[in-house]
């Protein structure tokens, strides 16, 4: 309570001195209340009077893409000599009002050429301009005067966008481009174990991150045990990401908002890409289906491991075994009129693990592991007016996992299968107001309905009863909301939201208002201070023992006994920009206190069931304990957007602690993934148009372990209960830890290396030869520890039984070759 | 082209992975602490008191073959071992090399519910200290035994047990059992077991009917047979709880990468020490049951 205190009176002292400098402060002596109810009595006879003195109109429109009519998110649209802009929406649209007159209008986005327009503003007019991509940024568009508006022009704080070319042209593990590996080299953005796409925001956990795909939610990014993202960039329009700060139109999430919007399709031509990489082909095609009106889009990937091993399993009797996994995009759009559009985009990805096997006396067995997200969206645009913009969206998100071993043997025929997941339904309306050039609102409300199926089993044993059994949870979601980004003078902005969530699991009621602050303070036109508060709710978790993507991880509803998770977060930072040579500083604090996170208690294991032979379950609501986190740092970006040198520098300090009375005997701990520093650095060198290079290196701290340190002798006094002599070990010694996480790993960091050849061709088309070498000078990272005993030596029959500490490192110098052609 | 790309494969899988022993003096906290445990129970006949130095896990050598050899010089035995109560009654236990604990005749020192015994340990010129208080007995003990599966080999009985929380306070228990028979002369004995179902507290409401069951089997026997069977319940103070529970869970998850590990109690107050003093009651209730086709 006393920090929220302390941080609306920081505000309120920021805001007073804001409009301090706006007006000269009244000469006779006032109380503090009459002091700030005096400065906003000024501003408001300050904005009267201006709209009184002048005649203002609005200019609107869509930016789009030249040669494809892809709309552009995020583009600036600003006029210098007023200082005043604005930047497009999630669908290209954008409403600037300006007063009568002669202006000169620069639209701008970094990758694509500036476009200025003179417009002599006698009345509300529709602007709608076509950029032009600025060849793969060999062109440098520096834009040496204050002509757009950039990190230290916006109100938000804590978000980094990352361009789809950028993802393109990192080096990857295998050659497989992966969005969330590359938002891991993001300063605030962890990654978890070596190689995996999990990722840590701001000492939260992986399942506090809003993963949304064209509004929908997906609930497990990871194929392969985590080593590889669902997202392989082909498709993607744009990435967001919200580490705090967050605007009231994002909620359900406690740590960010990863935002991903897949490209509309070409609207002009079709055109494609095949891409052909050591473990896996992707293709993707999009085009008119009425030219200018209809596009679609569609691209997909399979890896073909399986296929490549088959040489070398025994297939010739049925025995079959492998893996694989396949994302599938697909996307329409169609146009009805310019202020009415439909988007219907789709995304289905599989993991999949299979065997079947053929004995040579006519026995089978089969066995499928597998899992995949289903996401379906169905969004409409409709433009009221020039001020008015809407969308809805109808969504369906689908998350299952599943397990299946049938036994078809000559005497008896034995079928287990386990499954689980979730289904959420939504309906979600958002609005974008532009009453004046001084506010941009945004108000909407959602709901959704969760299915959840913590388990399903099917157990069919000769020698024991049938077992059919499901457990289902039904629950509801909702939330309105308000957010103004409010410019209050040229040097301060402001940006308060409200967002009120609703929850609802049988007759439990969950009612929580979230409110939302931001604030921007221009010192300097380049140079910002910024600040923000944030509160939010998390009504669906994540049962994860490992914190690294698994299959098992379940997604759990909030219940009477399970409460909803909370936060808060502060953040103060400050946002330099160079005009002249295009660079970006962000320097950001944070402080954030986490409520009812839950945990596995000590002991409890990942699996809902505890015996497959009896299906016995282990209630999950039982495994699980609740307490606090405390999650503090500062960030450092250092980038470079445009020219042929392109790329960033990122330093994170942080510390992330837990307290749970079940756990560490209610002491409080380092989390799992708390590290001390973080370093990425990234460059893409782009000389000319035949070759682009690029490196990244990576250093973080270790990360925490429980590991047993030390032993002492089993049971050495009597005590009466038998049950635990059962276990008593063979040496008469049983290791143990008194603190949880006692153990930090050694830092790990590598360098990623990447080379492409590109080959222009006719009728605009290209190839590229792509070589990618990953971890290049080998470095041992850790992947886990564990204690084991030393191997036998044979040499030393005698010898002493003696434990020792094992480092298991993986992905060490993984060279990857892959092909690209464009057309 | 084929046959390059399974061996670039092969190749990749080659480079993925490793393990290699990693020296553990700069990441982990490795120094020799002094364990001490002691459970006292009104029912002991024996007070006993075990101390001795933990070790670290990673690197030190014990011998198989004969483990008892390795242990026996973990064990400090020229400790001055005193218990005391509230009144400042004092009893020392000695050393035992037989039982390898410092030991005392109940009979000389009497434990009773409620009160608060005092455990002073002094070693190599450092104390150690502990306090635990006897917690309240367990009144009764009710059980059901249900014959569940039957064919001609063996039989199978489903075993409830059932006991009243203790009102007004947090409790925890550990129940237990073991049962005996006597066949051709010959006696024989197992535990009878709740593996983690055997940790119990009143975390479902105070004052509840608390209950767990287990299982026991038999082959057939030829002609019938009866079999005493012990149950056991036993209230005990929360940090002889926890140890016994994260002694078990460690054993039971033992070589689970994906189960965290649990954390040992420990309430010895000095300087590097761990372990655990704490009081409990024992409550036992013996039936036969005949067991027949």
């Amino acid at each position: 309570m006393k920090k929220t205190i302390y941080c609306t009176s920081f505000f309120l002292v920021l805001f007073h001195q804001g409009q301090a400098k706006l007006s000269r402060p009244p000469c006779k002596p006032k109380s503090e209340i009459h002091k700030k109810l005096g400065a906003l009595l000024i501003l408001k006879d300050n904005h009267q009077s201006l709209d009184q003195a002048e005649n203002k109109f609005t200019i609107s429109g869509y930016i789009t893409e030249s040669g494809s009519g892809e709309h552009l998110l995020g583009v600036s649209v600003y006029v210098p000599e007023l200082k005043l802009g604005t930047t497009t929406n999630d669908y290209g649209f954008f409403s600037l009002t300006l007063p009568q007159g002669n202006h000169e209008v620069v639209i701008s986005y970094i990758g694509y050429g500036n476009e200025k327009r003179k417009l002599n503003l006698t009345e509300d007019k529709i602007l709608s301009v076509e950029l032009k991509p600025s060849t793969e940024n060999l062109e440098e568009v520096v834009v040496t005067a204050d002509e757009r508006i950039r990190e230290s022009k916006i109100t938000q704080m804590s978000t980094v966008q990352i361009k789809p070319a950028d993802i393109q042209d990192i080096p990857a593990l295998l050659g497989e481009k992966d969005v969330l590996k590359t938002l891991q080299l993001m300063p605030g953005i962890q990654g978890g174990s070596e190689g995996s796409s999990g990722f840590f925001v701001r000492g939260g956990t992986p399942d506090q991150n809003l993963i949304i795909l064209d509004d929908a939610v997906v609930y497990n990014s990871n194929h392969l045990f985590g080593f590889f993202s669902v997202f392989n960039g082909d498709a993607i329009k744009s990435v967001e990401a919200f580490k705090g700060g967050f605007p009231a139109r994002f909620g359900g999430r406690l740590s960010s908002v990863i935002k991903l919007d897949m490209k509309d399709g070409n609207k002009e031509k079709l055109s494609g890409k095949v891409n052909i990489g050591l473990i896996s082909s992707s293709a993707l095609l999009e085009g008119p289906i009425n030219k200018g009106k209809t596009s679609f889009i569609a691209s997909g990937r399979r890896t073909y491991a399986d296929i490549m091993v088959r040489p070398f399993v025994d297939s010739e009797k049925g025995n079959r075994s492998g893996y694989y996994f396949t994302d599938f995009n697909f996307k329409i759009h169609h146009i009805f009129s310019p202020k009415d559009k439909l988007f219907w985009s789709n995304y289905l990805g599989q993991d999949k693990f299979y065997e079947n096997s053929v004995y040579s006396d006519g026995d089978k067995d089969k066995s499928r592991l597998q899992w995949g997200n289903i996401t379906s969206t169905l969004r409409w645009n409709h433009q009221f007016n020039n001020k008015l913009f809407s969308n809805t969206s109808l969504i369906f998100s689908n998350y299952k996992f599943k397990l299946l071993i049938e036994e078809d043997f000559k005497d008896q025929q034995n079928r287990f299968k386990s499954s689980s997941g979730i289904n959420d339904y939504t309906l979600k309306t958002d609005f974008d107001y532009y009453p004046n050039n001084k506010h941009t609102v945004r108000f909407g409300a959602n709901a959704t309905r969760h299915n959840f199926t913590p388990q399903r089993l099917l157990v069919k044993d000769e020698f024991s009863s049938d077992i059919n059994k499901e457990q289902e949870l039904n629950s509801f979601e909702s939330a309105v909301y308000i957010e103004d980004d409010w410019k209050l003078t040229d040097k301060l902005s402001l940006s308060p939201g409200l967002r009120l969530s609703y929850f609802n699991y049988k007759d439990k009621h969950y009612i929580n208002p979230e409110p939302r602050l931001a604030l921007s303070y221009n010192l300097k036109p380049d140079l910002a201070f910024k600040a923000s508060y944030s509160r939010m709710n998390q009504y669906i978790h994540l049962l994860s023992s490992s914190g690294i993507g698994l299959p098992t991880d379940l997604w759990v509803s909030s219940t009477d006994n399970i409460k909803p998770q909370t936060s808060q977060q502060f953040a103060v930072g400050v946002a330099k920009d160079f005009f002249d040579k295009d660079y970006s500083v962000t320097l950001e604090g944070y402080y954030k206190t986490l409520d009812d996170v839950i945990a596995y208690k000590e002991g409890a294991s990942f699996l809902a069931i505890d015996d497959l032979e009896t299906g016995k379950n282990t209630n999950w609501e039982e495994n699980i304990t609740s307490g606090q986190g405390w999650a503090y740092g500062a960030e450092l970006l250092f980038r470079k957007q445009t020219g042929p040198f392109t790329g960033w520098l990122g330093y994170t300090l942080s510390w992330s602690e837990r307290q749970f009375d079940e756990l560490n005997l209610g002491k409080k701990f380092y989390d799992r993934y708390d590290r001390r520093h973080d370093i990425s650095l990234v460059g893409i060198y782009k000389p000319n148009e035949k070759i682009t290079l690029s490196g990244t290196w990576v250093l973080s701290t270790g990360n925490n372990y429980t590991l047993p340190n030390q032993q002492r002798i089993d049971n050495p006094v009597d005590f009466p209960i038998f049950n635990n002599d059962l276990y008593s070990s063979y040496s008469g010694m049983e290791d143990f830890t008194t603190q949880r996480n006692n153990f930090r790993g050694e830092t790990s960091h590598r360098l990623d290396l990447g080379v492409q050849f590109h080959k222009k061709k006719k009728k605009n088309r290209e190839r590229i030869w792509g070589v990618s070498l990953y971890n290049s000078y080998a470095r041992r990272n850790p992947f886990i520890y564990t204690v084991e005993n030393k191997d036998y030596d044979p040499s030393t029959p005698d010898a002493p039984d003696e434990k020792e500490l094992i480092r298991t490192s993986v992905l060490m110098l993984i060279p990857s070759v892959n092909y690209t052609f464009k057309f | 082209m084929n046959k390059y790309l399974q061996i670039s494969l092969l190749f990749v899988l080659l480079c993925s992975a490793c393990q290699d022993p990693v020296d553990p003096d700069e990441l982990l906290n490795i120094d020799d602490r002094t364990y001490i445990v002691g459970y006292l129970s009104p029912s002991d006949t024996l007070l006993s008191v075990h101390v001795s130095t933990a070790v670290p896990a990673i690197g030190t050598q014990i011998d198989s073959n004969d483990p008892m050899a390795d242990i026996e010089k973990f064990i400090i035995k020229d400790a001055l071992v005193i218990i005391s109560d509230e009144e400042d009654n004092q009893v020392q236990l000695i050393y035992n090399a037989e039982r390898r604990n410092y030991q005392a005749p109940a009979s000389e020192f009497d434990i009773i519910e409620g009160n608060t015994y005092f455990l002073k340990v002094s070693t190599d010129d450092k104390e150690y200290t502990s306090s635990c208080t006897i917690p309240q007995k367990v009144d009764s003990i009710t059980e059901v035994i249900t014959p569940e599966y039957e064919d001609e080999y063996s039989l199978k009985y489903i075993l409830d047990i059932a006991f009243q929380d203790i009102i007004g306070k947090d409790n925890f228990y550990l129940i237990g059992g073991k049962i005996e028979t006597e066949e051709q002369g010959q006696p024989y004995e197992w535990p009878l077991n709740f593996e983690l179902d055997s940790f119990l507290t009143d975390a479902i409401g105070d004052g509840e009917i608390l209950s767990q069951n287990s299982f026991f089997s038999f082959w057939q026997p030829e002609e019938g047979i009866t079999a005493k069977i012990t149950l056991q319940v036993t209230n005990v103070e929360e940090n002889l709880y926890l140890n016994r529970r994260a002694a078990f869970l460690n054993d039971y998850n033992d070589g689970n990468p994906f189960v965290e590990y649990s954390i040992a109690a420990n309430n010895i107050e000095g300087e590097n020490a761990v372990g655990v003093f704490a009081g409990y009651q024992l409550t036992e209730k013996v039936i036969e049951y005949e067991i027949k086709k």
